[in-house]
C-alpha cells in the first residue's frame, strides 16, 4: 500500500464536556488508527487524548496534544486544544497552522460563552474552514429542529465576523453518527459525513500562496562558494529566477537548487532546499527572498502594527525586555505600545486600562531596533506572524499577527 | 505534496534551525531505525557540509552486540564523531545503581548517564528520534522542548510553538531536546527506510531466538534476562520493533524478512509499538515520570 498522498492539519475547539475527546477517539477508531492498547483505554472510557498525569487528575485536557490518523488518501494531523477559557493561548497555538477548525457545540446546552469566544478567535485567526459540529444529536432524538436552531443562532452571532468558509454538521460522537459515514438516523441532513467534508477541503493552505517567500536558515561557505540552506514557505522557485533579497534591496539570480546532492530545476513550498546564486553576496540568516516580479512584495520596516495574544503566565512588562522572532530573524524591540485590548465577548477594541495578562488579545505598535521585511497576516500567514520572546526567561511570551506596516 | 516529502522537508528545516540557533548540539543515536532515519535527514540537511555536530550513544551495557557493531560501522562510514557514554560507568562512579530483582532493566538508568554527558560536554541541544505517536505524554511535547538546569521537563512550562517559529533559546545550565520526527508515525519511518534504502540491524527482521513470554511481551532470553519462577524459554520466530536495552526490547512473532513484509505486518497488526515495552507497563504514567526526570 502506498503512503497517504496528502496532509491535512486540523484543530479542535469547544467548551469542556461538549464531547471533543469522544469525537477524537471516534475519529481514530473509525479510521482504524487506534492501536489495540489504546482501544482498551477508549473502551474503559478514558479519553485517548488526555496525556499527562495532572490532566487526568483534573479530568481535563490542559495543553495542546497532537494525534495522527489516516483516511483513504490523506494523513490528518490533529491538534487538540482544551476548552477552558484560561487556555485561549492553546487554541491559538493549535489553530496557527490548521486547514480547518472543528468547533464542537453540545446541542442540549447550546452556545456557551466559551464557544462564542472560540468563534471570535477563529475569525480573528482567519481559519480557512470552520466546521461547526453540533454534537450529542442522540440526546435530542436526532431532531432537525434542534440542529437548525443552533445553526440560526450561530449565523446571527457571526454576521459581523468573517471566515474563509463556515459549515455545519449534526453528529453524535458517542454513537458515531455522521462521523465516518453519512448517518441514516439523520436523513434530513444535507452534505456528507464529517470525514467526507474534511476530504474536500484544500490542504496545507498555510503554504499555498502566489507569493514566493523563502528565508535563509544558514549559509555555508565551501571553497569560496556560498550555499544557502533556505526554507521556501510559500510559492515556487526556479533556477534562473530573479530574486530580491530583503531587507537590503539586492537582486540575485538563482544559479542552482538542490535537494540534498541532487539538482532540481524548480521547487514548490514547503521545501527546505539548498540554493546558490550567480552573484556573491554573503547573505545573513533571516534574509527574506522574494521573486522580483511578484505582484505583492513585502515591506521593509521597523514599525509594526499587530494583534497580539499574550501567552506568558507573567504579564507584559513595559521595560523593553522582549525580542521579536519573525521567520529566522530575532530582533530587539525598542518600543512597544499597547493601543487597545480586544473585548472578545463584544468583538470590539477597548482602552487598555490595566496590564496585559495571559490570554489577553490586544493591538500593539512595535518598534524594532532594525528594519526587517514583513507581510501582513492577511496576505501571508507565515511572513505575517511572529512571536515575542522574553529575553530574561526565554519564554515564548506572545504570538502576533501583523495587521499593518508603516 | 506526498506525505513523506513533507515530513522529510519539515524535519530538515527543524535540524537546520537547531544548528543555527544552538551553540553545541548533539545527535542521540542508538542504531535503531528512528535514529538511522534521523541521521539520514541530518546528512541531507547539511550537505555539502558534514553533519555539524557529534553523535552520542548511551550504552546501557545490555545492548545487542549486533546493534553496537552496526552503530560503529554506520558512524565510521559517514566520517562522524561518535561519543559513547556507559551506564556501567555511572554505576561504578556511584551516580546510579541497578534496580532490585533478578534481571533489572537499565532503561531508566540511562537518564543519569545522559544528563551527566550533556553536562560534561556542555551540550545545549540533544536531538532525539522520539515520535509523538509513540506514547501519550509525548503527544503534547514540543518539537523544541526545554529542560531546566536539572535536566527536568515541566509539562506546565512548555513554550507555545506556532507556525514555523521554533524558539531555541535556553537559560543558564538548561538545554533543549529537539524532536525532528515529532509528526512521523511508525509506518512513516518504515516507509522512509524503504524509499531511502537504509540499512538496518538484522534484528528488525525475522529470526529464530530463545524467548520469554511475559504478560503481553515477548522478550529475548540471554545473559541479562532469564526465566523467573514459573517461566520457561520458548524458541520463536520473531523480529524486534525496538532494539534498545535487551531487557526491555520486546519482539513480535514474525515471518517478515524484508522491509515491505514488515510494513505489511505492521499495517495488519493493531498493537502500538510501545505496548510491548516492559518498562512502560510498570505504571501507566511511567513514561511521563521518566520524561520529567530527564529521559530521552
Ligand atoms: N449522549 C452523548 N453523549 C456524548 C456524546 N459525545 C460525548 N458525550 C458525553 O459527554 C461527556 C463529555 O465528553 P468529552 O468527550 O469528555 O468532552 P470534552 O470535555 O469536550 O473532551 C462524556 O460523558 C461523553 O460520554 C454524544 O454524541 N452523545
Amino acid at each position: 500500500m502506498n503512503s497517504p498522498r496528502d496532509i491535512l492539519r486540523i484543530a479542535t475547539g469547544g467548551s469542556v464536556d461538549d464531547g471533543k475527546s469522544t469525537l477524537i477517539g471516534r475519529l481514530l477508531l473509525d479510521t482504524d488508527c487506534l492501536a489495540e492498547d489504546q482501544l482498551e483505554m477508549a473502551r474503559s472510557n478514558l479519553a485517548v487524548t488526555d496525556g499527562l498525569r495532572q490532566e487526568r487528575l483534573q479530568g481535563i485536557t490542559i495543553d495542546v496534544a497532537y494525534r495522527y490518523f489516516s483516511t483513504s488518501d490523506c494523513r490528518v494531523i490533529l491538534a487538540d486544544s482544551p476548552g477552558h477559557f484560561e487556555y485561549t493561548r492553546n487554541m491559538i497555538t493549535a489553530t496557527s497552522t490548521a486547514d480547518a477548525l472543528l468547533l464542537l457545540v453540545d446541542v442540549t446546552k447550546g452556545l456557551t460563552e466559551q464557544t462564542k469566544r472560540h468563534f471570535y478567535l477563529a475569525s480573528l485567526l482567519k481559519v480557512p474552514y470552520l466546521l461547526v459540529c453540533v454534537n450529542k444529536m442522540d440526546l435530542v432524538g436526532f431532531s432537525e429542529g434542534h440542529f437548525y436552531s443552533i445553526c440560526k443562532t450561530i449565523n446571527f452571532m457571526q454576521r459581523d465576523l468573517s471566515f474563509g468558509k463556515i459549515d455545519f454538521i449534526p453528529i453524535s460522537a458517542l454513537s458515531g453518527e455522521n462521523i465516518a459515514r453519512k448517518s441514516s438516523r439523520m436523513p434530513w441532513c444535507k452534505g456528507s459525513s464529517l470525514l467526507g467534508r474534511l476530504a474536500e477541503i484544500p490542504r496545507m493552505q498555510i503554504y499555498q500562496s502566489n507569493q514566493t517567500r523563502a528565508y535563509v536558515q544558514r549559509r555555508v561557505s565551501i571553497q569560496g562558494l556560498d550555499y544557502y540552506q533556505i526554507w521556501l514557505c510559500t510559492g515556487k522557485l526556479k533556477v534562473g529566477n530573479q530574486i530580491k533579497a530583503y531587507p537590503g534591496d539586492e537582486v540575485l539570480t538563482v544559479n542552482s537548487l538542490k535537494n540534498w546532492k541532487f539538482p532540481v530545476t524548480h521547487v514548490s513550498a514547503p521545501a527546505a532546499v539548498l540554493v546558490t546564486f550567480e552573484e556573491h553576496r554573503a547573505l545573513e540568516r533571516g534574509t527574506l527572498l522574494c521573486k522580483l516580479d511578484d505582484a505583492n512584495l513585502p515591506k521593509n520596516t521597523n514599525q509594526l502594527e499587530a494583534t497580539v495574544c499574550w501567552m506568558d503566565n507573567a504579564p507584559l512588562r513595559r521595560d523593553s525586555r522582549y525580542k521579536l522572532m519573525h521567520t529566522t530573524n530575532l530582533t530587539d524591540i525598542t518600543d512597544l505600545q499597547v493601543c487597545s485590548k480586544v473585548d472578545i465577548d463584544r468583538h470590539i477594541a477597548v482602552a487598555c486600562a490595566s496590564g496585559v495578562e495571559t490570554n489577553d488579545i490586544c493591538n500593539m505598535q512595535i518598534t524594532l531596533a532594525r528594519k526587517i521585511a514583513v507581510d501582513t497576516w492577511q496576505s501571508n500567514r507565515l511572513t505575517g506572524s511572529f512571536v515575542l520572546i522574553d529575553d530574561q526567561t526565554n519564554f515564548t511570551a506572545a504570538a502576533g499577527f501583523i495587521t499593518a506596516v508603516k | 505534496m506526498r506525505l513523506l516529502d513533507y515530513l522529510e522537508t519539515e524535519s530538515i528545516f527543524i535540524l537546520r534551525e537547531t544548528a543555527a540557533q544552538c551553540k553545541k548540539p548533539v545527535l542521540l543515536f542508538s542504531g535503531g531505525k528512528d535514529s538511522l532515519v534521523l541521521l539520514r535527514l541530518a546528512e541531507k540537511a547539511f550537505w555539502p557540509e558534514k553533519v555539524p555536530f557529534p553523535i552520542m550513544h548511551i550504552d546501557t551495557g545490555h545492548n545487542f552486540p549486533e546493534v553496537l557493531e552496526f552503530r560503529d560501522k554506520t558512524i565510521a562510514r559517514l566520517g562522524l564523531t561518535l561519543i559513547v557514554r556507559r551506564v556501567e560507568d555511572s554505576i561504578f562512579l556511584g551516580r546510579t545503581c541497578d534496580l532490585d530483582g533478578p534481571f533489572p532493566s537499565r532503561n531508566a538508568l540511562q537518564t543519569v548517564t545522559l544528563l551527566d554527558a550533556i553536562n560534561e560536554f556542555e551540550f545545549d541541544a540533544a536531538i532525539g528520534g522520539a515520535r509523538r505517536d509513540e506514547e501519550k505524554s509525548r503527544a503534547k511535547e514540543r518539537v523544541f522542548s526545554v529542560r531546566d538546569n536539572q535536566g527536568h521537563w515541566d509539562p506546565q512550562k512548555q513554550r507555545p510553538e506556532l507556525w514555523n517559529l521554533y524558539n531555541g533559546r535556553v537559560g543558564e545550565g538548561g538545554h533543549l531536546r529537539v524532536f525532528p520526527l515529532s509528526h512521523w508515525t511508525e509506518l512513516d519511518v518504515w516507509r522512509y527506510v524503504q524509499v531511502e534504502e537504509l540499512q538496518l540491524p538484522s534484528l528488525y527482521f525475522s529470526h529464530t531466538r530463545d524467548c520469554l513470554i511475559r504478560g503481553r511481551s515477548i522478550l529475548p532470553a540471554g545473559p541479562y534476562l532469564g526465566p523467573t519462577v514459573g517461566e520457561s524459554i520458548t524458541q520463536l520466530s520473531i523480529r524486534f520493533r525496538t532494539v534498545g536495552d535487551m531487557t526491555c526490547s520486546s519482539a513480535v512473532e514474525s515471518k517478515a524478512t524484508t522491509i515491505s513484509e514488515v510494513i505489511h505486518e505492521i499495517m495488519a497488526s493493531k498493537s502500538s509499538e510501545r505496548s510491548g515495552r516492559v518498562d512502560d507497563q510498570v505504571s501507566d504514567w511511567s513514561m511521563e515520570e521518566r520524561k520529567r526526570a530527564g529521559y530521552f
